[in-house]
């Protein structure tokens, strides 16, 4: 049963692909207003699941409901509420910029004249240039401006910045972070630069092998591990190190950093203590998170 | 595995080079009822055949080398560079000699003609074999497939005008053309020994045999294409979108019109662009091929329609696009439909202007003789028009099954172009009852291959899924 305030549902999705499982049985619940950033490896599944949403593939097994509604059966009025920029950022080559513009904002009755005119300027979109002659980014980036022109309920973003350079990275990431100002608008990002989305996102949902192995809010997994420098007071460390719940450490002779799970900051600071050793604890960046979601 | 042998693994690692081998090879039976009857076509030389299997065997041998010498790797392999040379020269003197020995072996004449003749074909199917091999290099973007297929089909006719006929079977004409030949083949040694060749060749964009079946490949082809439009031309191509986007903009609350409008637009215009930037060179070419159809008398009212029908397996009816704008799935399926029945009326429309064309242009058209036999212009009808109405779903009905399936498409590609081949001289014999075929059975048919492709867009657009993995 499809909660009322929940925009996407994922129920126990499978998908093959031949012998390989793209989705394995896979659930969740996207509120509105969320912005979700989806990570995993190569293959993990997460275009997989975003093309889902939309329903561009269908399940083998299991339901995706979308907007209140099967993702099968979504129609104009609903995909007039949502954005999608796609990996491969297909676009019609032949057309020039300023003629594809004109042709998708022609689809939607509530495409912002104003918001496209600045992207364009901002993104430095050449309105004569053709489509197909574009480079990488530059399609990235009119992929990105069509998806929003028309200011979506629901944005979703399949390795939107894959392509760009750093300084349109930047200006893509300021557009996000004006997106989410708006209230009840809904993002997932899936992209492999988690430096970048660690900006933006508040609730995290990490992929691996068709299955998900966290889905949370930020905070959560940000508070859940945390990175653990100890320096021995008398220039060398221990044999035996006494943190139980480390998952994951490198040392030198007078210096180790350990990834510690579920750590009580005051504890570390005094079992570091009754070795000898000074503790500085750090939160963890995204690509860090990642890595010890992982292990 | 050494070098020659993993380039050479290419052929029989993929299934649809198998067997486009195997037909290529097969094209060369054919030579042996007409080397042996003499005749088969009142305007065809009995070496008429060895030596446009040489073309063939040229085009296609070469497609693959540049396939391969196009991927930056061979171009860093050491040594590479000679392979291809010393396989180029290998297959060359393989068909060669083949195609020499049948006609050594098989012509009907005296020890010395037949010797003449194995030699003619030896020196001169060589040279033909370079042209192929040029043809296929200076292809560049374009499909082999599309590019094969006028070789296909008029590559005979026109051939046959400069063949060799017994007046040439004399001692010093095979020694002329067998030094020619030797030159021939010296230049071209020297020229795929060049590094320039290869760093012409290393990463260039070339879409090749199987590249016709890869839309990625097909994407960036065109992408290479529409790279060089002005925007003079991109203006008047403006006036067309305005048409639509307004018809488009009208219509957002019926998103059924709106969609149809839009893939009509998506078809209409890429041709519009192609159209405008050569400043109407494809029409010309179509003029010109309606002409030439003409002189084939009544199988040109054949050719015609099957042009028509091979013209829609480049068509896309907008079923699987990422693009995703207010479409949902039953607004994909409609447009796909009504697209098709668009671009059916089209090409009706389109052909009926040629078939106007070739009425007017009847009476001033000149007759003249090939090899004894009159070619006289025919204007050409309408008889056959319902092949082109059960053709285009067909068609379109493969490029679905086939989506995403590119080797399957190949092989159907390819065995479709075998089929045709091996069936011309049927479709010559039936040519005049085609036409008289109850109508009663033609009624079936078009309403079985609408209803086969109406049943499986269904399909595509409600059960399956509509992009790539």
């Amino acid at each position: 049963m499809t909660k009322v305030d929940t925009l996407v549902q994922f129920c126990d999705v499978v998908k093959h692909f031949g012998a390989t499982t793209a989705l394995d049985k896979v659930s969740l619940d996207i509120q509105p207003g969320s912005i979700i950033g989806l990570v995993g490896s190569n293959g993990a599944g997460k275009s997989t699941l975003l093309r889902h949403i939309i329903g561009l593939y269908l399940p083998d097994a299991g339901t995706c409901t979308t907007l209140s509604m099967e993702a099968r059966r979504l129609g104009p009025a609903e995909f007039a509420r949502i954005g999608y920029v796609h990996q491969e950022g297909e676009l019609i080559d032949w057309m020039n910029v300023g003629q594809l513009i004109r042709y998708v904002a022609a689809y939607y009755a509530t495409w912002n004249t104003e918001l496209e005119q600045r992207y364009v300027r901002d993104f430095e979109l050449n309105l004569k240039d053709r489509v197909g002659s574009l480079s990488p980014g530059q399609r990235q980036k009119l992929a990105i401006l069509l998806a929003i022109g028309f200011e979506p309920e629901l944005l979703i973003l399949d390795e939107p910045a894959s392509a760009l350079d750093p300084l349109a990275r930047r200006q893509f990431l300021n557009l996000m972070l004006e997106m989410i100002q708006t209230q009840n608008r809904t993002i997932i990002i899936s992209s492999h630069i988690l430096s970048d989305i660690e900006k933006i996102i508040d609730h995290i949902v990490i992929m691996d092998k068709g299955r998900i192995l966290r889905n949370c809010a930020l905070d959560t997994l940000q508070e859940e591990f945390c990175r653990v420098t100890l320096t021995a007071a008398g220039g060398k460390l221990p044999e035996s190190l006494p943190f139980r719940n480390a998952i994951d450490w490198s040392r030198s002779d007078g210096q180790a950093v350990l990834t510690l799970r579920h750590a009580d900051e005051v504890e570390v600071v005094r079992q570091a203590g009754a070795i000898g050793c000074q503790a500085q604890i750090r939160r963890m960046s995204l690509d860090e998170l990642y890595e010890a979601a992982l292990k | 595995m050494n070098l020659v042998m993993v380039n050479l693994s290419h052929y029989w690692k993929r299934p649809a080079l198998i067997l486009w081998q195997v037909l290529i090879l097969a094209m060369l039976l054919p030579s042996i009822p007409i080397l042996l009857e003499q005749k088969v076509h009142t305007w065809m030389t009995p070496l008429f055949w060895p030596l446009f299997w040489m073309l063939v065997m040229g085009t296609m041998t070469a497609t693959y080398q540049t396939e391969i010498l196009t991927k930056p790797l061979s171009y860093t392999l050491p040594g590479h560079r000679h392979i291809v040379r010393k396989l180029l020269f290998g297959f060359n003197l393989f068909s060669s000699l083949l195609s020499a020995a049948i006609v050594l072996l098989l012509y009907p004449r005296d020890l010395t003609s037949r010797c003449c003749a194995a030699v003619l074909v030896l020196a001169f199917g060589q040279i033909l074999f370079w042209v192929g091999v040029w043809c296929s290099y200076r292809s560049r973007n374009q499909p082999i497939v599309g590019f094969a297929f006028p070789i296909l089909l008029f590559g005979p006719m026109v051939m046959d005008s400069f063949s060799i006929g017994q007046h040439w079977l004399q001692p010093l004409v095979p020694a002329v053309i067998a030094v020619i030949s030797g030159i021939v083949s010296y230049r071209v040694w020297h020229i795929l020994g060049r590094a320039s060749f290869f760093q012409a060749c290393c990463g260039r964009h070339y879409l090749g045999f199987t590249g016709a079946f890869s839309p990625g490949q097909l994407k960036k082809a065109q992408r290479e294409q529409f790279k060089a439009i002005s925007s003079e031309t991109d203006e008047k191509l403006s006036r067309l979108g305005r048409f639509f986007i307004e018809k488009i903009a009208l219509n957002r609350n019926q998103p059924f019109a709106s969609f149809i409008y839009g893939v009509m637009y998506q078809t209409l215009g890429p041709v519009a662009l192609m159209t405008l930037k050569s400043h109407g060179a494809n029409l010309i070419i179509m003029a010109l091929m309606f002409l030439l159809f003409g002189y084939y008398g009544k199988t040109g009212n054949l050719f015609i329609w099957l042009m028509f029908i091979f013209s829609l397996l480049g068509t896309d009816l907008q079923v699987h696009s990422t693009l995703l704008m207010t479409r949902g799935r039953m607004e994909r399926f409609v447009s796909a439909l009504m697209s098709l029945v668009f671009l059916t009326v089209i090409g009706l429309a389109m052909a009926s202007v040629g078939i106007a064309t070739t009425i007017m242009l009847e009476p001033f058209m000149p007759t003249f003789p090939i090899r004894g036999f009159i070619a006289e212009f025919h204007a050409l009808n309408w008889q056959s028009y319902y092949l082109f109405i059960i053709g285009a779903p067909v068609v379109a009905l493969l490029r679905l099954l086939f989506w995403g399936k590119r080797s399957f498409m190949l092989i159907s590609i390819v065995l479709g172009a075998g089929l045709m081949g091996a069936s011309f001289p049927l479709l010559m014999n039936i040519r005049d009852n085609l036409i008289s075929i109850n109508w009663g059975i033609i009624l079936v048919v078009l309403i079985l291959a609408w209803s086969a492709f109406t049943v499986y867009l269904y399909r595509a657009c409600f059960h399956k899924n509509l992009a790539i993995k």
